[in-house]
């Protein structure tokens, strides 16, 4: 670490390699697509060698690099936004949003798009948790929120995704409990 | 606890972030099947993601790294200036030594010529002071010729003193070919000449002279001794151009130019 942090090419050819195939996963489940979550994961690798001399250690390499790469996602879902989206096939008229989509779906929805379906804070606060196994307190640290927000924010975005990926999609008893917030 | 856990509450037991309620969803059909529900997304959202194809991983490091190729070479342009200050005073130093250096050798070799061509007709006769001038000839670049087209080109330009008049005093050639002129003139004057390697060992130091004055020697025995040698070029080939004594003073002297490489004659005159 030392060695990538002083520029050491080898040393951070070697940290970058070790930790992709993870942002990778982080930023797939974030974009919901292969394409942008390569992008994304390439500014996140940009990102982390222009960062890591500034990496002071207080958190963990793996859990900054998170965090990091959470960012390059966001800034690439902005993008995404300002894109104009290509041609939709005929016929598709009705599948104008990722919500009427799995809405119309008689089949268990698309994981990708369910998650689309969450604001991109709660999106990232389970992924966090859920694909990239960070405790509350490193989610607090990735994203820069009280742990609080961070179970607030996790036990709501799986509560709407409930009904999204279980058979039949009929909300089961957890959308019905109260929150503490 | 007898309520029911919420909503956050059951998530975070479910991730193990909230212990304290494990005992109550063992005990509670509906909070175990919430818990159980939330457990299912945690689940499906954190399945196995298929990985990026190797080449796009190979992209994504092989950019980051030429990123930081980029800064590093941009930081030692930008920190290059002052480095180069350095270089450049340095280098101004160097020009101005090797100015001076050049000046007082031109100077030193104005003076060494001025010495050597001047007439000295006293001093030619002696052969002390002939053998002396031999020497200080000795440190003395060989005049050039410049391009010589012809034998009476070359006999214009060379011009050489005729065989014991001393070096130089044949004034100086196009070329200033006097400036080359042989000390051996004393020697030339002299009948106890020595053998052409003996008068070599006084005679100005040029590259490929000797080798050309032997092969000339072997061809025309007769030659005499050299009383004058210069460089030139015919055309594109460099040449050496050797005088040989055919007597004693004021006998001809026969002008060979030879070529540098492989001695071959390229022109002959024969002067005054």
């Amino acid at each position: 670490m030392q060695a990538a942090r002083g520029g050491d090419r080898a040393a951070l050819d070697a940290l970058l390699r070790r930790h992709y195939d993870r942002l990778y996963a982080l930023c797939r489940r974030m974009t919901g697509d292969p394409a942008d979550a390569a992008d994304a994961c390439q500014e996140a690798l940009i990102a982390i060698v222009r960062g890591l001399p500034a990496f002071d250690g207080r958190s963990a390499f793996g859990t900054w690099a998170y965090r990091v790469a959470t960012n390059a996602c966001l800034d690439e879902l902005r993008r995404r936004r300002r894109r104009p989206e290509p041609g939709l096939p005929e016929g598709s008229a009705e599948m104008a949003s990722p919500v009427d989509a799995v809405e119309s779906s008689t089949t268990r929805v698309d994981l990708d798009r369910a998650l689309q379906t969450l604001p991109a804070d709660y999106r990232a606060a389970v992924v966090l948790r859920d694909v990239c196994g960070l405790s509350y307190e490193e989610i607090g640290e990735a994203l820069v929120i009280p742990p609080g927000t961070v179970r607030s924010r996790i036990a709501r975005g799986r509560a709407a995704l409930v009904p999204l990926l279980a058979p039949g999609r009929n909300p089961g008893p957890s959308a019905e409990r109260p929150t503490t917030g | 606890m007898s309520e029911h856990a919420d909503l956050e509450a059951l998530s975070a037991y479910v991730d193990g972030e909230a212990p304290e309620w494990a005992a109550h969803v063992a005990s509670c059909a509906s909070c175990r099947a919430s818990a159980e529900e939330l457990r299912g997304v945690a689940s499906a959202v954190g399945a196995p993601v298929e990985p990026a194809d190797p080449s796009v991983r190979e992209a994504a490091v092989g950019a980051a790294l030429g990123d930081l190729h980029r800064r590093q070479v941009a930081e030692r342009a930008r920190s290059r200036p002052r480095r180069y200050q350095w270089q450049f005073a340095a280098a101004a130093a160097a020009a101005m030594l090797v100015v001076a250096v050049g000046f007082t050798a031109l100077l030193s070799r104005t003076s060494d010529r001025t010495t050597v061509a001047g007439p000295a007709p006293e001093a030619a006769t002696s052969r002390d002071q002939a053998l002396s001038e031999s020497s200080a000839a000795a440190s003395v670049p060989p005049a050039d010729l410049g391009d010589v087209p012809d034998a009476a080109t070359l006999l214009a330009r060379a011009r050489p003193a005729p065989a014991g008049t001393g070096a130089g005093s044949g004034g100086a050639g196009g070329a200033g070919g006097a400036a080359a002129m042989s000390g051996n003139s004393g020697a030339a004057s002299t009948p106890a000449v020595p053998p052409v390697g003996g008068q070599r060992s006084a005679a100005p130091t040029v590259a490929g002279t000797r080798p050309c004055e032997e092969q000339a020697r072997a061809r025309e025995p007769s030659l005499g001794p050299v009383v004058y040698f210069a460089t030139a070029r015919r055309g594109p080939v460099p040449a050496v151009v050797l005088g040989f004594s055919t007597g004693p003073a004021p006998a001809p002297v026969t002008l060979l130019m030879l070529a540098q490489d492989g001695c071959s004659e390229l022109l002959r005159a024969a002067g005054p």
